[in-house]
């Protein structure tokens, strides 16, 4: 039974689409009009979408199941998870269209369609956590990628940023072949393309199932940007503008997560055990990986893509822990899982934020170019310091609590070798982060001051408050948590 | 329900908030800076010392745990446990507290010696000391863990930016072995919630006996992190490296309450939950404190910087508070609890003293100085006050505190509290040498214009000479209270 | 009797003044305001030892504070409530020895006052001597270990803050370190002592009454001390047994032979003579007898633990013996001063040891004023002399008369009519053991040989400093006008003058002021032992006769011993105490110097081994980095080969595709 109408269920996508479509349109019918109307259209978008949301979530309070409406016999399910990671998804391009003009204003003519790619990438992002099907899944995953390395492609403004896309294309597709092979098997074992059907038929061939899985993590780690394909991230961050590539990895991110959570504990759940000790071993590597990377880097932007690879593969953690504890109570795995998500997409979003600002004032990339920054511009160090703490999981901020719980709840489900890698891997990254804030409060040397003034004062505003969050949540972890319980609530 | 906890954790914060926003231009504006953060501090310290008076007379009417001074808010509950925003000061805390606001004063004071990035010093020093007071007032593990990851940065930061030459290694020591205590604290902590399996992360929850292996995990992880911390023997060589670099206040801060810190927590955390552990490893611990008292009264002799010196001596100090920890009766840890205070204000002035010293003498070496009491006979004196206390004489703060360690240890461990004991012989040798080579002897005609303490040193030592008097005079006063707050030590560990 | 609670003012009045003087602008105002304090302390102690002698026999009247209380939750260690006192007793030890203390200390700050004019460290050394007379005052009239422990470690500081009053010279300073940190182990050795028994008699102290006025039997009062003892003897203390007594015994024995400078430890007192001599007279006499009194305070278990007494007379007469030796060969006049005083000490550690309690501690009062005496008249005849040097002195009686007057009451005194030798050989011949019994006739002997040798060499040295000094006549050297050498001026003569008379006094009132002073709550009974009269008299008389065929002004020529010169080498170097404490020092620096550099090894080579590990991780991961995305093109079409072929092997079974 569906409580709630189909329009109203599909509002949030649909609203996104279409502004999409409208912006196109406005540019394409009205050329003469300032470019920044896009970015108002976009916002609307977004708006409304978020608005829908609310009004499920409102239509949701006394469903226990969780369960909004589900469409073509279970394909498509706007449950409270999917709602979660819809507000999420639009509370993070919301912000990256309020910091994002920076970066495009150097592309007055391409500016529609930087909106509505991050419009569509937000609409697939969305579509991918309501999917249970594998087509349709599928085509929410490529549909997010293709938007997103043709984001990174249009607002190049030199060589680089086109390698990297083209890099971060080629990758993509390597995870996408490889997910669609796991998904071909499982199809075929199971006949059936509802994911949920492949716990049923796991029996039947344990090795073309052992396969199908390992392929499709394969892929989904291309687009969550952990080791093993996570080239990509490094070279996005560093070679597209700092606006669009806390998007891209941002989205990507969220968009990776939901897909994993979907697949692994809504789809395959307890009854296919191989993805149960292959997720800790992907996470185990992933995280050494990316902060032993985060340690060595130069650059600034580099660093950030360390950091958030580190922390997604730190999500995993909360991923394997969905079932019960070790004292036969529930887990609160995926609440942590959806918590930490949170918190390090809008983390992601306000370090690139900041470090779009520092790209507009024209301070260089590598980290040594940031000497001494707290006396050229204390501001601009003190959000990029909260930034790049919250990214790290350095103590007290946001993202030491939701990497607290993570490994609590790894612990608590018998992963204790998995946390003691966590910890260890936040030993690095902190270091890391710490040698590098360390580097903004030294003697300033030559450098001279400088002032964000060639930032827009609401892009500065937004971002201050992005970086904000990082302490805001530590105190206001709970409601969080709360709105993290309901949406894990249909996973389990 | 109370906020004096939180006013006295939050003020500094708050008024570093509002130092970020004054400007520092000139030298009026850096005043302002600076007088701002007194006034955050000394708040700090003024309800502190109210506050700890009065909650003296609550415990010593017999009062056992402070309720009143409890604050108790959940903070999350939407998980495997609940966390809880929860600030307790008890018998154990409360001189602590009364010793941690009184040096983070002296230090703010000390930033009037500072002329570049007034506002960045008093800022992080303000953050500090919230972070500090947090972690003797919170009461719940997870509170306890973020505010100890409060300390890092700021710390940190401080070594790195005023130190001296080398500050930069001496800040990278720093940083990698207390990241490394910090993240086996919080390793402890997740064993802690997971094993005692009550879902609450509440230090006053009743823990379950844990398993053999949990607790031995959790003791020896705790004992590891807080021994960095506290800077105990084989984990001492971060602590002189960061106290002979750092400038005078920041030095002062870390010999003051850093290492207080790491004692406390080792009662706090390695005694209290790991109780039979605790005891089952006692005759290590103490050998430990053995080798430590030796090594650090030993090694202090032939340093020629005057705080390198100063921070053996603190390996000496910490000794045997570890010692009381390894005996762990209630006389030994009263004594550990005096003893951190007495050591507090007594390394404190030490150290700021011979960061004066080095402002006028303009060298570092011990072998260049000598002869300064003819210019300057109050630093002279100030020193041998400080000096007496570390080595325990009557009236003043050090002398309770050594006799009833060493009253608590002795049956526990006879062989151990002897050696201990007679480790201080070398100690009293090493101080008065050091008092020999750098004020006695010759007066050298190159320091004939150095001049005697300022207003500014006045203002900054008097305070610690008053609370090194007044801890070792009315110590009367202060007992009972800190064995109330003992009591519950005492009663897990002959429980666990 | 209410009135004995003026007993706190006696060494709260020397603190009030000390406090007071830093308020006074003038150096001399202030030092005048010490002394009067210190005098008005000493009139209160009078007073005080006036009101006891009226009724001898009373118990001990005892005041106290509470410096620290807490109850032990745990009742498996801690038995009794950890509850340490401060205050006073007054009985009749503690009353004469604070009077006896006091006007030592007032004799000595009046002396200052002309002695020490327009030095340095004047202002200091008077309220550092009045910080050190509440030490000393205060430990002689504490009523349990607690708060004698406290007046004893002030003491030390006093005293420290005194001996560096010198620190212009290096080894001043150096001297000043030795004093406190040889001092600072017998602080250590009473607190062990102080642990040891309350550990061991706590738990008997938490059955006993509490006495009138106070809340509980005090574990650490002498008088609940002295009954565990009794009761421990009857084997009625759990956990303590005579060996628990012996330790407690040789502990303490240990502190008061380090504080009243008994050999080897002589050398703080030695090193003590270095400063000025206010200074020395201060340590000498009434800080050095303190040892004497602690023993005298805690001879319950002393005398009940087995074969401690016996050490102890051992140890006492051995170092007198030692230390009159050095002293007959010293030129220094003041490292003569110390072995004299130190000697004399010995005597009585020997006398309690032997289990004279009265007479020993009839020696530490007599050796109070003495000490005083000799060193006043030591520090005119330097003053007036110019020199340390014995030899250089001279001629002395003709021209020096009061001066050399005293010196020749004191020489007298210290010869053995002071009777000192007389109480210590007198104990040893009874030797009767105060736990009953008796010592056992090889101990009898060795102790009394070596007393007998002490006292001989004890007159001897008197005789020679008094026949080097007084006769004769004036050495003549350069730079010393020889016909100016006149008595001092008024200021150093009166208190000497007042140190002889005190002197003599204490040794006349002495004898019968034994029956005053008490061992435990009975009198010992101490008859006058005709032999040992004899045998004082004739050390007396061959210690003088040998002094003067030796000293006698005629024979100065020869002034020399006749022994072996590895012998006279051993003896004028002090036995070699000094070298061999100088070079234990080196094996200390050379561990210190050890530890430090093993630390920056440590430090140096973590961080070479921590980079390293890292750059090779980085090196690692940088060969996963240099992979280009050309390569990833390359192996995911290859992969995605291969994997075409495994799936349609899992989907069908066999690697071809069926057409049928």
């Amino acid at each position: 039974m569906n409580l709630t109408p189909l329009w109203l269920a599909l509002l949030p996508e649909t609203s996104l689409v279409v502004a999409a479509a409208v912006s196109a349109i406005v540019s394409l019918a009205l050329p003469q009009l300032r470019p920044g109307i896009h970015r108002w259209i976009a916002c609307l978008g977004l708006v409304i979408s978020l608005a829908a949301c609310g009004l499920v979530l409102l239509s949701l309070r006394h469903v226990l199941s969780g369960v909004a409406i589900t469409v073509s016999n279970g394909g498509f399910v706007v449950d409270s998870f999917a709602l979660f990671i819809a507000i999420l998804a639009c509370v993070t391009a919301l912000v990256t269209c309020l910091i994002s003009d920076t970066a495009v204003r150097r592309i007055p003519s391409r500016m529609s369609a930087f909106y509505a790619l991050v419009l569509v990438a937000t609409a697939a992002a969305e579509a991918i956590a309501a999917q249970r099907d594998m087509v349709t899944f599928f085509i929410a995953l490529t549909l997010l990628l293709v938007s997103l390395v043709a984001l990174g492609a249009l607002v190049k403004t030199d060589p680089r940023g086109g390698v990297s896309s083209f890099e971060h294309l080629v990758e993509g597709i390597v995870g996408t072949a490889a997910a669609l092979y796991g998904l071909v098997l499982l199809y075929g074992v199971t006949g059936s393309t509802d994911l949920a059907a492949v716990a049923r038929a796991a029996g039947a061939a344990p090795g073309a199932v052992a396969l199908g899985v390992g392929l499709l993590l394969l892929g989904l780690c291309a687009t969550l940007g952990i080791f093993p394909l996570r080239q990509w991230v490094g070279r996005v961050a560093s070679s597209v503008p700092a606006g669009a590539a806390g998007f891209i990895l941002a989205m990507s991110l969220i968009g990776g997560g939901a897909a994993l959570a979907r697949v692994t504990v809504s789809g395959f759940g307890p009854g296919v055990g191989i993805w149960r000790w292959l997720v800790p071993i992907i996470a185990a590597v992933a995280l050494a990986h990316a902060s032993l990377n985060a340690l060595r880097e130069t650059t600034i932007s580099r660093l950030l893509a360390q950091l958030v690879s580190a922390q997604a593969a730190m999500l995993l953690l909360g991923l394997i822990a969905f079932t019960t504890g070790s004292r036969a109570l529930p887990a609160y795995g995926m609440t942590a899982f959806l918590a930490a998500l949170g918190v390090t997409a809008i983390a992601t979003v306000a370090a690139f934020g900041v470090l779009a600002m520092l790209q507009v004032a024209g301070i260089g990339d590598a980290i040594g170019d940031l000497r001494g920054l707290a006396h050229r511009s204390a501001p601009a160090a003190l959000m990029l310091t909260i930034a790049i703490a919250t990214l790290a999981g350095v103590p007290p901020l946001a993202g030491f609590l939701s990497r607290v719980l993570l490994i609590a709840s790894a612990t608590d489900t018998h992963y204790g070798w998995l946390a003691i890698v966590a910890i260890a891997s936040t030993l690095l990254t902190i270091i890391a982060a710490i040698r590098c804030v360390g580097l903004f409060y030294a003697e300033a040397g030559s450098e001279a001051p400088f002032t964000l003034g060639a930032t827009p004062v609401i892009s500065r505003v937004v971002a201050g408050a992005a970086c904000l969050a990082g302490v805001v949540l530590v105190v206001l972890i709970q409601p969080l948590l709360a709105v993290a319980t309901a949406g894990a609530g249909p996973l389990r | 329900m109370s906020v004096i906890l939180s006013a006295i954790v939050w003020t500094p914060t708050l008024f570093a908030v509002i130092a970020l926003f004054l400007p520092e231009r000139d030298e009026e504006e850096r005043g302002r800076v600076r007088t701002i953060a007194v006034v955050g501090a000394g708040i700090s310290f003024l309800v502190t010392t109210l506050f700890a008076v009065l909650g003296q007379i609550v415990l010593a009417a017999g009062g056992g745990l402070a309720g009143a001074y409890q604050e108790n808010h959940a903070w999350f509950w939407n998980f495997l446990f609940r966390a809880y925003y929860d600030l307790t000061a008890d018998g154990m805390t409360l001189p602590l507290l009364v010793v941690t606001t009184t040096v983070f004063g002296c230090a703010i004071f000390h930033s009037w010696k500072i002329h570049e990035r007034v506002r960045l010093y008093v800022i992080l020093v303000l953050l500090l000391e919230t972070a500090v007071n947090g972690v003797l007032c919170s009461a719940d593990f997870v509170l306890f863990a973020v505010f100890w990851g409060l300390l890092l940065v700021p710390m940190y930061l401080l070594i790195r930016v005023w130190g001296g030459p080398g500050a930069r290694r001496a800040s990278a020591w720093f940083a990698g072995f207390h990241t490394l205590s910090f993240v086996m604290i919080v390793a402890t902590v997740a064993i802690i919630i997971v094993a005692a399996g009550n879902s609450s992360s509440a230090m006053t929850a009743d823990l379950k006996t844990f398993s053999v292996a949990a607790e031995t995990a959790g003791f020896w992880l705790s004992f590891a992190a807080f021994g960095i911390a506290m800077a105990i023997f084989p984990l001492h060589t971060w602590m002189v490296e960061a106290q002979s670099k750092a400038s005078p206040g920041v030095a002062a801060i870390l010999s003051g309450t850093m290492l207080m810190l790491g004692a406390y927590g080792m009662m706090r955390i390695s005694l209290v939950v790991f109780p039979s552990a605790a005891h089952y490893y006692s005759f290590a611990i103490t050998g430990l404190a053995v080798v430590g008292a030796f090594w650090g009264s030993i090694g202090a002799v032939r340093q020629d910087e005057l705080r390198r010196f100063i921070a053996y001596m603190n390996v000496a100090q910490m000794s045997m508070v570890l010692l009381a920890i390894g005996a762990q009766t209630s006389v030994a840890l009263v004594g550990a609890i005096l003893l951190l205070a007495a050591h507090g204000f007594a390394s404190a002035m030490l150290t700021l003293v011979s960061g004066a010293v080095e402002e006028r003498t303009r060298t570092t070496s011990i072998r260049a100085m000598g002869g300064l009491v003819a210019q300057a006979p109050r630093l002279a004196g100030f020193w041998l006050v400080a000096a007496f206390s570390v080595i325990g004489f009557p009236a003043l703060a050090g002398f309770t505190a050594d006799f009833m360690v060493f009253a608590g240890s002795f049956p526990a461990h006879r062989i151990a509290t002897v050696l201990v004991m007679a480790s201080v012989i070398i100690t009293t040798g090493g101080l008065l040498w050091v008092a020999n080579r750098v004020f006695f002897g010759p007066p050298r005609d190159q320091f004939v214009r150095v001049p005697d303490v300022s207003f500014l040193d006045l203002t900054v030592l008097i305070p610690l000479v008053g609370a090194v008097l007044l801890f070792g005079i009315r110590a009367g006063a202060i007992v009972p209270v800190i064995s109330n707050g003992v009591l519950e030590i005492t009663t897990r560990i002959a429980s666990g | 009797m209410a009135i004995y609670n003026a007993a706190w003012a006696i060494p709260l009045l020397p603190l009030l003044g000390a406090l007071l003087s830093f308020g006074v602008e003038s150096q001399r105002r202030a030092a005048q305001m010490c002394v009067v304090f210190s005098g008005l302390s000493f009139m209160v102690a009078a007073i005080l030892l006036a009101v006891r002698a009226t009724h001898a026999s009373a118990g001990p009247f005892v005041s106290l504070v509470t410096f620290f209380s807490m109850l032990p939750p745990e009742g498996t260690i801690f038995t009794s409530q950890f509850q340490a006192q401060v205050g006073i007793q007054v009985d009749a030890l503690s009353a004469s020895f604070a009077a006896a203390i006091a006007f030592a200390t007032l004799l000595v700050q009046a002396y200052a006052l002309t002695a020490m004019r327009g030095e340095a460290g004047f202002r200091r050394f008077f309220w550092a001597s009045s910080l050190l007379a509440v030490g000393t005052i205060g430990f002689v009239l504490s009523p349990n270990l607690f708060d004698s422990l406290i007046m004893w470690m002030g003491a030390t500081a006093g005293l420290y803050l005194l001996v560096s009053l010198g620190w212009q010279r290096s080894d001043n300073a150096l001297r000043a370190m030795r004093v406190m940190v040889v001092l600072t182990a017998g602080d250590i050795a009473l607190t062990l002592g102080v642990l040891f028994s309350w550990i061991k008699f706590g738990a008997f102290s938490s059955l006993l009454a509490a006495p009138v006025g106070q809340t509980i039997a005090d574990p650490f009062s002498f008088n609940v001390i002295s009954q565990a003892v009794v009761s421990t003897t009857h084997g009625s203390v759990a956990g303590a047994g005579p060996r628990a007594l012996a330790v407690m015994g040789i502990v303490f024995v240990v502190a008061a032979l380090v504080r009243s400078a008994q050999f080897p430890f002589h050398l703080w007192l030695s090193d003590a003579a270095g400063a000025a001599i206010p200074v020395l007279a201060l340590a000498a006499a009434t800080v050095a007898p303190l040892g004497l009194f602690l023993l005298a305070r805690v001879y319950p278990v002393l005398a009940h633990a087995p074969r401690v007494l016996p050490v102890l007379a051992l140890v006492g007469a051995v170092s007198a013996v030692l230390t009159a030796a050095v002293g007959v060969t010293h030129r220094n006049v003041r490292s003569i001063a110390v072995c004299a005083v130190v000697s004399e000490l010995g005597l009585g550690l020997a006398a309690l040891g032997m289990g004279g309690y009265s007479p020993g501690l009839f020696i530490a009062f007599t050796s109070v004023l003495m000490s005083t005496l000799l060193i006043l008249v030591i520090g005119n005849l330097i003053r007036v002399y110019r020199t340390d040097d014995i030899f250089e002195m001279g001629g002395a009686w003709p021209k020096v008369r009061a001066t050399s007057t005293a010196l020749g009451a004191w020489a007298l005194l210290a010869c053995g009519l002071g009777l000192s030798s007389y109480f210590a050989l007198s104990a040893a011949f009874s030797g009767a053991d105060p736990a009953g019994g008796r010592f056992s006739a090889p101990e009898r002997g060795a102790v009394t040989v070596a007393l007998v040798i002490a006292a001989t060499l004890g007159a001897l040295l008197a005789g020679r400093l008094l026949l080097t000094i007084a006769g004769g006549a004036v050495v003549r050297r350069r730079g010393f006008q020889h016909d100016r050498v006149a008595d001092p001026e008024p200021g150093l003569r009166r208190p000497v003058w007042l140190a002889l008379v005190a002197a003599v006094v204490a040794v006349v009132i002495g004898v019968p002021g034994l029956q005053f002073v008490f061992y435990g709550n009975r009198h010992q009974v101490i008859g006058f032992s005709v032999v040992a009269a004899l045998v004082a008299l004739l050390t007396l008389a061959c210690g003088v006769g040998v002094a003067v065929l030796l000293y006698a002004p005629a024979r100065r020529a020869t002034a020399r011993p006749w022994m072996a010169p590895w012998a006279l080498r051993a003896l004028e170097e002090g036995l070699y105490v000094e070298w061999v404490t100088q070079s234990a020092m080196q094996p200390l620096l050379v561990v210190a110097s050890r530890v430090s550099s093993f630390d920056d090894q440590v430090t140096a080579s973590l961080a070479a081994s921590v980079g390293e590990s890292a750059d090779l991780a980085a090196g690692r991961v940088a060969t996963l980095e240099k992979t280009r995305s050309a390569r990833y093109l390359a192996g995911g079409l290859i992969v995605i080969a291969v994997l075409t072929l495994l799936s349609v092997l899992a989907a069908t079974g066999h690697l071809w595709v069926h057409v049928a």
